[in-house]
């Protein structure tokens, strides 16, 4: 059994192979197995069984990995039909189990009516027996009063006291079953891992980049686990971040919301502390970093100075706030000065791929559309994303051409990785044509040693 | 001088397909979670 559990551990595959001694029962596991029995024939050792009785066998195999394997496959492959969320720690000599269960049976669940219960099995990694994953407790609870469907119950279960185990070798399953059809034979509804009782935050961290202009709070929704019966409260060490609600149970979901009008320009960092407590003396806290930028987001057109009769080359840079996934907009400009214009990626483009339409290039219009696969992000900072170049047509004196950040044939907008237009500054760029490029100055060439 | 690409893609085809992907992951992960865990429990005599 402990080759099959490394077997099925290196596969990436979720079964736990636990060991009981026949003679000295834990809990109502064994129960399971005489539950799904309907033979009338003598037995023999090993019983064995997965998840609850749904799979059973007897006696001894000419291939234990293979009989044990045709067991485990077909329930692998079955979905689960709870939600099972378990912490678990140590009180004392005991091992005590925090357990929240949601019904997605389809069916209602109960002792009374289905024979619904929950279960914690707390094995230890060590040869009691004959492998190296020894079931120590296995404490139950029958659910009651019943739990409809999508609705949930939680439970607190707790071992005796345990003497002479290794407490860090300790671990705990929580599953629930319940008897499905009209027959004795028990299933599994879902099992899970207990976690050690910890209060956690998901995201652990917050980030956030907001436009200068942007007067709108951010709320950035946050996800607290930890044991069902704990409370808690938030609290934050900067004025410009708050938490709501700022208390509640742990089913309560917090959300961490930046004020866009409090915030200073350029980076900020502050903290928000979570404290969790419960009646049966856990005492918790879980800190969550929160960071926010203040500044614009800038699509701007660059300049050139060139001459008439050669070529000018303007790069397009991107302020980027972090969270752009497209840029489009279009580019006008005079085509009798700046012709044949080519649009080619710019150095920090990363994997985003270039449209342009070219349909009123001969107007002086041309649209480009820049795009990252989905849900992908250039960050934050300064990004050179495109880079256009134009012939000058042959002429003479100094002049401007414009290059303006234009809509037809493309609307102008930066989208976000949700799809949504955000709030962005277009800059024109410019064409500098000389009668002849400014000479450098010349360098001083200095020799050796001479100051 | 490279040439200039002509198909055109409007924007808003671009972001309902980021759109449509991220749902598509989102369920995708929706579906990894809802995995069961199978526990196979053994009954001996220990000798």
């Amino acid at each position: 059994m402990d080759a099959l559990a490394a077997e099925y551990s290196n596969a990436g595959k979720q079964v736990i192979f636990l060991e009981q001694d026949v003679d000295l029962p834990k809990g109502k596991r064994q129960d399971r197995w005489w539950a799904a029995y309907v033979g009338s024939s003598n037995v023999y050792l090993p019983l064995v069984m997965a998840d609850s009785g749904h799979q059973i066998s007897n006696g001894s195999q000419t291939d234990f990995k293979a009989a044990y394997r045709k067991l485990v496959d077909p329930e692998l492959v079955r979905p689960p039909r709870a939600e099972i969320e378990a912490y678990s720690r140590q009180v004392g000599a005991r091992m005590r189990i925090y357990a929240r269960l949601k019904n997605t049976a389809g069916t209602a669940l109960s002792s009374v009516a289905n024979g619904a219960t929950l279960h914690a099995l707390v094995w230890e990694d060590k040869q009691v027996g004959v492998t190296s994953r020894f079931v120590r407790a296995a404490p139950w609870i029958a659910i009651s009063p019943e739990v409809a469907p999508e609705s949930e119950y939680t439970a607190t279960l707790e071992t005796p006291d345990f003497a002479g185990v290794n407490w860090s070798a300790l671990h705990t399953v929580v599953l629930a079953d319940y008897r499905p059809g009209s027959g004795t034979a028990y299933d599994m509804l879902q099992g899970t891992l207990a976690q050690p009782a910890v209060l956690a935050a998901d995201p652990g961290t917050v980030t956030v980049a907001i436009e200068a202009n942007d007067r709108d709070d951010r709320l950035v929704p946050l996800r607290l686990r930890g044991p069902y019966v704990l409370s808690w409260t938030a609290s934050a060490d900067v004025p410009w971040v708050t938490v709501s609600p700022d208390a509640g149970q742990i089913s309560a979901q917090p959300s961490v919301i930046v004020a866009a009008q409090r915030l200073a320009p350029g980076w900020q960092h502050g903290v928000v502390t979570f404290t969790a407590s419960s009646e049966d003396g856990m005492s918790l806290a879980q800190t969550v970093p929160v960071s926010a930028f203040s500044g614009p987001r800038v699509l701007r057109i660059g300049t050139a100075t060139t001459t008439a009769g050669s070529t000018a080359t303007l790069s397009v840079g991107l302020s980027a706030l972090g969270d752009e996934n497209a840029v489009a907009f279009s580019v006008a400009f005079d085509p009798t000065v700046l012709i044949n214009p080519s649009v080619a990626l710019g150095a920090d483009a990363g994997a985003a791929v270039l449209t342009s339409d070219t349909s009123q290039a001969a107007e002086g219009r041309l649209g480009l559309t820049l795009a990252l696969p989905a849900d992908q992000t250039l960050g934050q900072g300064d990004f050179r994303l495109l880079v256009i170049s134009f012939d000058t047509a042959p002429g003479t004196g100094s002049r401007t051409v414009p290059v303006r950040c234009s809509d037809p044939p493309v609307a102008r907008t930066i989208v976000g990785t949700d799809g949504n237009a955000l709030q962005a500054t277009f800059l024109d760029g410019a064409v500098f044509l000389t009668d002849s490029l400014p000479e450098r100055a010349p360098r001083r060439h200095l020799a050796p040693g001479v100051r | 001088m490279r040439a200039l690409r002509l198909s055109v893609i409007p924007l808003a085809v671009l972001t309902m397909a980021g759109a449509a992907t991220s749902r598509s992951a989102e369920a995708q992960q929706n579906a990894q979670a809802a995995v069961r865990l199978v526990v196979f429990e053994d009954f001996m005599r220990p000798t």
